[in-house]
């Protein structure tokens, strides 16, 4: 596989649309938040790095603690799948172990939007199965396209 | 008419005068001084003495408790043989004091840097305890910079404090007892909370969540 040195190199524009609507379309459906981190590398001890990157998402201040957060650091290849205390009452560690086995198989082939989009959807049925949003209720719904964020 | 005013202002004179003499001179008097004060090296001042004399009079008239103060400059040759708890107990029993049992007496030779409080067998060894930590720590460093009516000053007030407190032995080691008391419980607060920390019960504000790592290389 080739050496990614950008971050924004993983996906191309029309990629990178379908997963910011593939997020979207859980958000709607459900009170979770799902966000995509792409950096180079991590710093410090992977789990800490995630806390830090789930609150600058601010994520850890959702109600029903069910954010879920992808890092994907291009450098030293490596992935973390990082869930809150809500989602994590739902589901087992198996499931966070079975998101990422998935990921990581379509990575090692290059394929990153078939990967990612894959871990957001086994995400997005988990959310849709515990946190499904009340009808008509859209409060915290983002319009904004910055579900997927690109370290420079 | 004319003699009467002269009459009416000399009582108003005398009546003013008297007002201003009569609390110096009761400031400067030195009549009742001898009854609790014995300053053979004369290191305390008239004022000095009548403060202090007030302080023992008061603690007479209140708790029928007399107190009394011997200062000497250097042991008398009298006494020369004698251990200075000999003397003490001597002095004690010369002034009187032994005829109640709540009487007590602060005795001190300055050249020969000895002090010692002589209680009553009223007083229990908590008491004599306290008085001594008062000596050892609050009186003897002001005497070792010469400061001896501050240090007598401070030993009569304080002694005067103790001795009409009901001390005993929670008392005396009240400060020792709530220090334990307090250092139990930071040491249980903190087997606690290692215990809770242990068993989950506790979770840290950044341990929040969980999830997975991988590498694709």
């Amino acid at each position: 596989m080739d050496i990614i040195n950008n971050t924004n190199e993983i996906l191309n524009p029309n990629e990178l649309k379908l997963i910011i609507e593939t997020i979207k379309n859980i958000e709607i459906k459900t009170t979770g938040k799902i966000r995509v981190y792409v950096g180079k590398k991590i710093r410090g001890e992977p789990m800490s790095f995630a806390r830090n990157i789930f609150k600058q998402f601010g994520l850890n201040r959702l109600v029903d603690k069910n954010g879920v957060l992808f890092i994907i650091t291009v450098k030293d290849k490596k992935l973390i799948v990082f869930g809150d205390d809500g989602i994590n009452s739902k589901v087992d560690k198996t499931f966070w172990i079975n998101v990422k086995n998935a990921l990581i198989t379509k990575f090692k082939n290059g394929q990153f939007f078939t990967g990612l989009m894959g871990g957001i959807n086994l995400v997005g049925e988990k959310l849709m199965e515990f946190f499904m949003r009340d009808f008509e209720d859209l409060s915290g719904v983002n319009n904004d396209d910055k579900s997927i964020f690109f370290e420079e | 008419m004319t003699s009467q005013f002269f009459l009416k202002n000399r009582i108003i004179l005398f009546i003013f005068l008297y007002g201003i003499f009569i609390p110096i001179n009761a400031f400067n008097s030195t009549d009742e001084i001898s009854d609790y004060i014995y300053d053979h090296a004369e290191i305390l001042t008239n004022a000095d003495k009548n403060i202090l004399n007030n302080k023992l009079r008061f603690l007479k008239t209140e708790k029928d408790i007399i107190f009394k103060l011997v200062i000497f400059d250097k042991i008398p040759d009298d006494y020369k043989n004698m251990d200075f708890e000999e003397l003490s107990l001597k002095y004690f029993e010369e002034l009187g004091l032994n005829k109640k049992d709540n009487n007590l007496m602060l005795i001190m030779s300055i050249k020969d840097r000895k002090i010692r409080v002589k209680l009553g067998s009223y007083y229990n060894i908590y008491y004599q305890m306290a008085v001594d930590r008062i000596l050892k720590n609050k009186v003897i460093p002001d005497f070792r910079k010469n400061n001896f009516s501050k240090g007598i000053y401070i030993a009569i007030n304080d002694i005067i404090k103790i001795i009409k407190e009901d001390m005993n032995f929670f008392k005396y080691y009240r400060i020792y007892i709530m220090g334990s008391i307090l250092i139990i419980f930071f040491i249980l607060f903190i087997i606690i909370f290692i215990f809770l920390k242990k068993s989950n019960k506790i979770k840290n504000i950044d341990n929040f969540g969980d999830g997975d790592i991988g590498s694709w290389k």
